[in-house]
């Protein structure tokens, strides 16, 4: 005879300190001295990435971040059969982890794509000297710088505390650039980006958010 | 008499729900901490999100400036 089933857990973000109010339906674990937002589930819980379901774990993910001051959302779908499990995951990366909550506190993302013709890049002599390391350090530097949008960067800069970028390879999509900017100053961020917006000399910018910094989360290995 | 073309804009703003669901989608689907192992279930048909999403988002471009226009209110 088996017991009944033990519920999993469907993650939802890292939280720098525990929310005023817990949302119905979600538990806050310490795992690792990191707090954990998320909800218990079937443990064939299989979620699918329908429109519905995004908005909601948005929203949910919103709505931690107003309570509390540093968040870090786990990826969409998600989920560890128990406590224990995610321990086992999260503790050999606390201390990075912790890292980005740090980078992040305060802090929320900005998303713009840029489309356009890509800028001719050269390989400079950092590419083709040194080691191998070194130039797979260069190598990487280069897939994700976005010149395109140099001259824009001055105008902004006063607000942008971070970035993460990456390059696409579907003209006219050029990349995708997310900057962290302090909570609150998303809205001089646009008006600072419209200004300077004429002058990225044929690149057109599509800008969103307010959003919680999904796109701040370390890379495993990183 | 010749036709002046408008530039198109250099900054389109998202800012309602329906034209940054593309965004939503990248960063709900591709960003975030992820957790070692494959503990990411059910998610059928994500690759295939992921290959037409770049692909979306430059025809999001295409909608809503096209040769300068404003986009469309519906």
């Amino acid at each position: 005879m088996t017991g009944p089933e033990r519920p999993a857990l469907y993650l939802y973000a890292l939280l720098g300190s525990l929310p005023p109010r817990p949302s119905r339906g979600l538990r806050v674990l310490a795992v690792a001295g990191l707090q954990v937002a998320a909800r218990e589930v079937h443990p064939e819980t299989s979620p699918r990435p329908t429109v519905r379901a995004l908005r909601g774990h948005d929203a949910t993910i919103r709505r931690l971040a107003r309570g509390v001051d540093a968040i870090l959302p786990f990826r969409f779908g998600t989920v560890v059969p128990g406590p224990n499990e995610l321990r086992r995951r999260l503790a050999p990366r606390a201390a990075e982890l912790r890292r980005a909550l740090a980078l992040v506190a305060g802090r929320e993302q900005m998303t713009l794509r840029v489309f356009g013709a890509p800028a001719r890049r050269r390989r400079g002599p950092a590419a083709r000297a040194g080691g191998p390391g070194a130039r797979y350090l260069a190598a990487r530097v280069r897939e994700r710088a976005v010149p395109e949008i140099d001259p824009i960067r001055p105008a902004v800069a006063a607000f942008v505390r971070a970035e993460r970028a990456e390059r696409h390879q579907s003209p006219p999509l050029v990349a995708s650039v997310y900057h962290l900017v302090d909570r609150g100053r998303s809205a001089a961020y646009r008006a600072a980006l419209r200004r300077a917006a004429r002058a990225a000399g044929g690149v057109r910018l599509h800008v969103s958010g307010p959003w919680p910094p999904y796109a701040f989360a370390p890379e495993p290995g990183e | 008499m010749r036709k002046r073309r408008r530039r198109a804009p250099s900054l389109v703003d998202l800012r309602d729900a329906d034209s940054s669901l593309l965004d939503l989608v990248d960063h709900l689907l591709s960003k975030g901490v992820v957790v070692s192992g494959d503990l990411t279930l059910g998610l059928a048909g994500v690759d295939l999100v992921y290959v037409h999403l770049s692909a979306l988002l430059c025809a999001a471009d295409l909608v809503l400036a096209p040769r300068g226009r404003k986009p469309r209110a519906r």
